[in-house]
């Protein structure tokens, strides 16, 4: 039996020059299966662990599920902002416990600047309700003294080699191509986060205060010509906020969120939309799983197709072996080895391909990791051998294994009819 | 199917010890279909231990067809047919398959070996599945390979050729490399089909002589078939098949 698969991988061996694609073909199918399905339970933890302990997203009329993107995965820009008096009336709510205001809209070497008051380390929640730790320094004090004060996300202190102390300048706008630069108000960084796996650690944060003095000599997006107020001039102004993005809303009892919600929603001097996040994530997640559910249904036909293949492969590859399994009659193997001999091909095949595929998933995870995180905060999760993993595995492996015993079945009739010699 | 027995051999006395027969033949009757004229209608034959046959006859006399019969591939549809005293249709398909490589070593016109194999491997090809043949190769030469070395050896196969895959030799070689497979771990019989007819005139007398040599060596029976009635002369025993029509004319 041993000896017999040894000879039967001696044999696909001799034709790897065609076998080889059928493995591949099987390989690609389980890469793409595995893929999609750690993708989809990746981009799920990831979406669901990004926001936890605010009760309510408040953000201008937008769509909620676009509200989420910008606010909590700072992706994309807001079309529009809401007004402080708003803000303040939120603030003002009475079931309303806390509020954290956020600023979006600049950039530092492409990682996102957020403007919010130091409250926001003291009731953001990530993962099973972690508080934010940091990992060097401090929060920004919220002060008029520690107006350019910085605190970074571990990725972005890794990725650009910040440390507390360095200074900064922070850029115009967001994305890779800014044009504008704050470099007369350069920033001190005071402190960088622990790693959390959640976009926190792309954002730079500054004080709300900040981000408006920034934006005391600008108009339209660009620096006003001919009009420049000096960093410490800036101090003098009023920098209360004229504009914010979005709030982060925390409630002194959960029970009071649909009544606060209404509240916030049927305000009438701007059009506010109040979101609660898990709802929206809900949302969120059920346009990514139909996708992905897709996709899963593609790479069941692509497993489909990859094992179709190796049966087609294995039974043209029958005629031209008639000859050897005659030798193999001949000199004392039975019908039963035979079959043995070709199902085990398939088999072998199936396993290869597993195996390869399953090397080409970690290949490409670790190669598309950080593209992930960079680009769409999702935290791939290091590959294992866990049970959706495994259940896929063994059906894809059962499956090729059932398949093999075709072209195995139909050798042993030909072995039958040929007897020692094949009548070719 | 008239045969015509041109030597000794026929006969119905055989004796069921050690030094039986290789193999018996009595009133075998055998038919490709049912309603058609049988291919042989009552044949007997009997090759001793360690007798040399050559069997002729043209092409549909039903050569391969008594080879087929005498290996235990075809069943007859009438008589007996003995190997080494053992009654082959008694066998169960998988029983005859074990016994047929025990016992029979075979050579045919071309495509002998598995052209990626090595020539090493091709001649051990039998030990993979007969215990018997493993043990008596092992016997003879201390292990398989010694054994193995020791026919190719003997059959002028150079030592430098082992490790080649069997693709890359001459015909006459691969035609060598299956005789010493066919004798490796000594089969009590020898079936031979056409195993000159790739070769040409002077490689034929040269590969007969190799063989027969070793067959004698090996004390094993050889069922020689051939169109060429040259080679004939060279045989003890001799056995001719006519074609129906010829039979009937």
């Amino acid at each position: 039996m041993k000896s017999l698969f040894l000879f039967a991988a001696a044999s696909a061996w001799n034709r790897r020059g065609t076998l080889i694609f059928t493995v591949l073909a099987i390989a690609l199918a389980v890469t793409l299966m595995l893929g999609i399905e750690r993708l989809r339970a990746d981009a799920r933890a990831s979406f669901l662990h990004s926001v936890t302990g605010v009760d309510l997203v408040v953000g201008a009329r937008t769509g909620p599920v676009q509200l989420m993107l910008y606010s909590v995965f700072r992706m994309g820009g807001a079309t529009h902002n809401i007004g402080w008096k708003s803000a303040q009336h939120v603030m003002q709510d009475p079931a309303v416990a806390w509020v954290v205001p956020l600023a979006l809209g600049d950039s530092l070497k492409g990682f996102p600047v957020l403007g919010a008051t130091p409250d926001y380390f003291r009731y953001f929640r990530y993962g099973a309700g972690n508080d934010l730790v940091f990992a060097e320094g401090r929060a920004f004090s919220g002060d008029l003294e520690g107006l350019y004060e910085a605190v970074l996300g571990a990725e972005v202190a890794a990725r650009l080699g910040l440390k507390t102390g360095d200074a900064i300048v922070l850029a115009h706008g967001s994305g890779e191509n800014v044009l504008n630069e704050h470099a007369d108000k350069p920033f001190r960084v005071v402190g960088t986060l622990a790693a959390t796996g959640t976009p926190v650690d792309r954002s730079v944060h500054v004080s709300l205060a900040a981000i408006e003095a920034i934006h005391l000599d600008w108009q339209g997006g660009a620096p006003t010509p001919g009009f420049v107020i000096p960093a410490d001039m800036a101090r003098k102004f009023d920098l209360t906020p004229k504009t914010v993005t979005a709030l982060l809303v925390g409630l002194k009892s959960r029970a009071a969120v649909f009544q606060a919600q209404r509240r916030i929603n049927a305000y009438r001097d701007e059009a506010l939309m109040a979101v609660l996040p898990g709802v929206a994530l809900d949302e969120l997640w059920q346009i990514i799983g139909l996708a992905a559910q897709a996709l899963t249904a593609v790479s069941f036909l692509a497993a489909a197709v990859g094992l179709a293949g190796l049966v087609a492969v294995i039974l043209a590859s029958l005629n031209e072996r008639r000859r050897e399994l005659a030798i193999l009659r001949a000199n004392g193997a039975s019908p039963r080895d035979i079959f043995l001999l070709l199902a085990a091909e398939g088999v072998l095949l199936t396993t290869l391909g597993l195996i390869i595929g399953f090397a080409l998933l970690i290949l490409l995870s670790a190669i598309a990791a950080p593209w992930l995180m960079r680009g769409y905060g999702i935290q791939l999760e290091p590959l294992a051998l866990d049970a959706p993993a495994l259940g896929y595995m063994t059906a894809i492996w059962t499956t090729g294994c059932v398949a093999s015993l075709f072209p195995g079945w139909r050798a042993y009739r030909l072995s039958l009819a040929d007897g020692l010699q094949p009548r070719l | 199917m008239v045969v015509r027995e041109r030597e000794s051999g026929i006969g119905d006395q055989q004796t069921p010890n050690a030094c039986s027969p290789a193999l018996v033949m009595q009133g075998v009757r055998f038919a490709w279909e049912k309603e058609a004229a049988p291919c042989f209608a009552a044949l007997s034959l009997v090759v001793e231990a360690g007798a040399h046959w050559f069997l002729c006859g043209k092409s549909g006399s039903g050569k391969s067809t008594l080879l087929n019969l005498a290996a235990g591939v075809l069943l007859p549809d009438a008589g007996s047919i003995r190997l080494l005293g053992q009654e082959l249709s008694a066998f169960s398909a998988s029983g005859r398959d074990r016994f047929r490589v025990d016992h029979v070593g075979f050579i045919f016109q071309q495509f002998n070996l598995i052209p990626w194999m090595s020539v090493l491997d091709n001649t051990l090809l039998p030990c993979r599945f007969s215990r018997r043949r493993r043990q008596r190769a092992q016997a003879a030469g201390g292990d398989m390979q010694t054994e193995a070395g020791r026919l190719l050896h003997a059959l002028d196969m150079d030592r430098t050729l082992w490790r080649q895959p069997a693709m890359k030799l001459s015909i006459g070689q691969q035609q060598r490399v299956a005789a010493a497979r066919a004798l490796l771990g000594r089969p009590e019989l020898i079936i031979a089909d056409e195993p000159t007819s790739s070769l040409d005139a002077d490689r034929q007398v040269i590969f007969l002589e190799l063989l027969q040599h070793e067959c004698s060596e090996s004390g094993a029976a050889l069922l020689f078939v051939s169109h060429d009635e040259r080679l004939a002369e060279r045989f003890s025993h001799r056995l001719r098949l006519d074609a129906p029509e010829q039979a009937q004319g």
